[in-house]
């Protein structure tokens, strides 16, 4: 079946040399194609940064209290007597506010912010890790927790890691949604190029149809067409978001600074370049071979 | 090798190009279809190439019924008979070698095999020399010739011309019926067209006369 092999290499020479041919018009397309397709991309990215974030925090649920700024030695003592001796702490941890202040310190952002000031604006905080995972029990411990004379305030870290990824599920939703309909666009552009294609090599089609093109024949080369056109802007697009998340990483390290899980923002996150080239590539060959079925239909043909 | 039975073609707008036309061509055989104009024989020689279908009736090629052939298996014969168009079809945004070379590339032949095949045809009508002009560049019988190459380009078994020495002087008429007759010669059968009977008096080979879409006892 070598014939075949060689059918298939010259219709892909051919395509590459017509797109080579008209190389304005072939880019103005592929850069077109290469936005519909960088949204759903850069979304996908954020998704799974995002899944990274709530997967690499400590899943175990804990009670984080903060005391009064002004709360004295003695009523800390006393707090973290009383929180040691509840059942359901697992452990508990001080964690002094001269600490905090070191550690803020030691990273580059705030450290001049911090030199400025006389007195220690932290308060002393104890970090408890409950033995139970359970949400009703996490609940009424905070509310416990937020009495005790002294507290000021009570978090619940692993809720902010929860509402995360459920957000992160949603956003995911979101993401695939926008793929889908994006992915359509990509569909007709390719379909709106082909049918202009066939339109204009209208007496090649017939002529080569009468001397005993087969349907399939007819449709090869275009079908060449769509794909790589449409795998030209999944490259546009993929490199594009690449681009993109390179420069967004210092501001999404930033942004991430003050959380035990630092994320790192940058291509590893999309999804495999040679599947998105492959992907807008499939979706270009489907918009081709729906537009070249149809149009080479609309004139006819011998028979 | 060809054999009509009772076909009839009614084009979609109601015309009647043939009526219960029955003959048979065999193998090997030259055959000239005459007739005046509007009578029916481009009609005829499409559906013996499966480039039409017959309203009614059947037509057997090779063995094969073409009206119960799929699209597919239709393309297939086709790639294997050569058709001479009255109307010459060349592409006029390539050269003649190109236009040549066309069949070979739908059959998926090697470059080399292409090259090769495609001066031999050009040679065998003496257009070699013009291999790389656009056929624009081209007289009407070096039109005709080019697309009597592509015809024969191929080596197909089957030849068909309709009218190809349509609005051709004597000379050039003469010329391309002594092609086709060179090829009747080694085994090729050949159908060929003409509104004047006249025209190929030269030529050996039977003749149908068509009228009106049906078959006549021809001229004497
Ligand atoms: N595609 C078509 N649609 C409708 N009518 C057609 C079509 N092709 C041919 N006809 C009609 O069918 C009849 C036979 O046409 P055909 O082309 O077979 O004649 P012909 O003998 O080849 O004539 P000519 O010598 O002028 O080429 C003519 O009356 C013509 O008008
Ligand atoms: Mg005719």
């Amino acid at each position: 079946m070598k014939s075949w092999l060689r059918q298939h290499r010259r219709s892909a020479g051919d395509a590459v040399a017509r797109m080579g041919a008209q190389p304005a018009a072939t880019l103005a397309a592929a850069a077109v194609m290469a936005l519909a397709v960088l949204l759903p991309l850069l979304g996908s990215a954020i998704v799974q940064a995002a899944r990274q974030l709530s997967g690499g925090i400590d899943r175990d649920a804990t009670i984080t209290l903060y005391l009064a700024v002004s709360a004295t030695e003695e009523i800390a003592r006393q707090v973290g007597a009383q929180l040691k001796s509840n059942p359901a702490a697992a452990s508990v941890e001080f964690l002094p506010k001269a600490k905090a202040l070191e550690d803020l310190k030691s990273r580059d952002a705030w450290r001049d912010l911090l030199d400025g000031l006389e007195a220690n604006p932290l308060p002393d905080a104890f970090a408890v890790r409950l033995r139970s995972r359970d949400a009703g029990a996490l609940a009424s411990l905070r509310q416990e927790w937020g009495k005790l004379p002294g507290v000021e305030r009570v978090s619940a870290d692993s809720e902010w890691v929860e509402t995360v990824s459920r957000v992160a599920r949603f956003a995911e939703r979101l993401v695939w949604g926008a793929a889908l309909v994006l992915g359509l666009a990509v569909l007709a552009v390719v379909a709106q190029l082909t049918r202009m294609q066939v339109v204009m090599r209208r007496s090649e089609i017939e002529l080569s149809q009468l001397i005993g093109a087969s349907p399939t024949d007819v449709r090869r080369p275009f079908l060449w067409h769509g794909f790589l056109q449409g795998a030209l802007a999944g490259l546009f697009a993929w490199l594009a978001a690449a681009a993109i998340l390179l420069v967004m990483a210092d501001e999404v390290r930033a942004l991430t600074l003050s959380y035990a899980a630092e994320i790192a923002m940058d291509f590893r996150m999309l999804p495999g370049f040679i599947a998105v080239c492959a992907g807008t590539g499939a979706l270009g060959l489907g918009g081709a071979a729906l537009a070249v079925t149809r149009e080479v239909r609309r004139f006819g043909g011998p028979g | 090798m060809i054999r009509f039975s009772g076909v009839s073609k009614r084009y979609p707008n109601g015309h009647d190009a043939l009526q219960s036309v029955d003959c048979d061509i065999a193998e090997g055989e030259m055959v000239v279809v005459t007739g005046r104009s509007g009578a029916g024989k481009s009609t005829l020689l499409r559906l013996s190439a499966g480039i039409e279908r017959a309203t009614s009736g059947s037509v057997v090629v090779r063995g094969q019924n073409l009206s119960t052939l799929r699209e597919s298996a239709l393309a297939a014969l086709r790639r294997n008979i050569g058709f001479v168009f009255q109307d010459h079809r060349l592409l006029f945004d390539r050269s003649v070698a190109e236009n040549v070379a066309l069949p070979l590339r739908i059959s998926g032949a090697t470059a080399a095999e292409e090259g090769r095949r495609v001066r031999a045809a050009l040679d065998k009508v003496g257009l070699l020399a013009r291999e790389r002009a656009m056929p624009i560049t081209l007289s009407g019988g070096e039109q005709q010739l080019a697309c009597i190459a592509r015809a024969i380009v191929n080596r197909p078994g089957l030849l068909i011309a309709d009218e190809p020495t349509g609005n051709l002087d004597a000379e050039s008429a003469g010329a391309i019926l002594g092609i086709f007759s060179a090829f009747h010669q080694v085994g090729v059968t050949v159908i060929l067209s003409a509104h004047d009977a006249m025209a190929f008096g030269a030529v050996g080979g039977r003749r149908i006369a068509l009228d009106a879409g049906r078959i006549v006892p021809p001229a004497p």
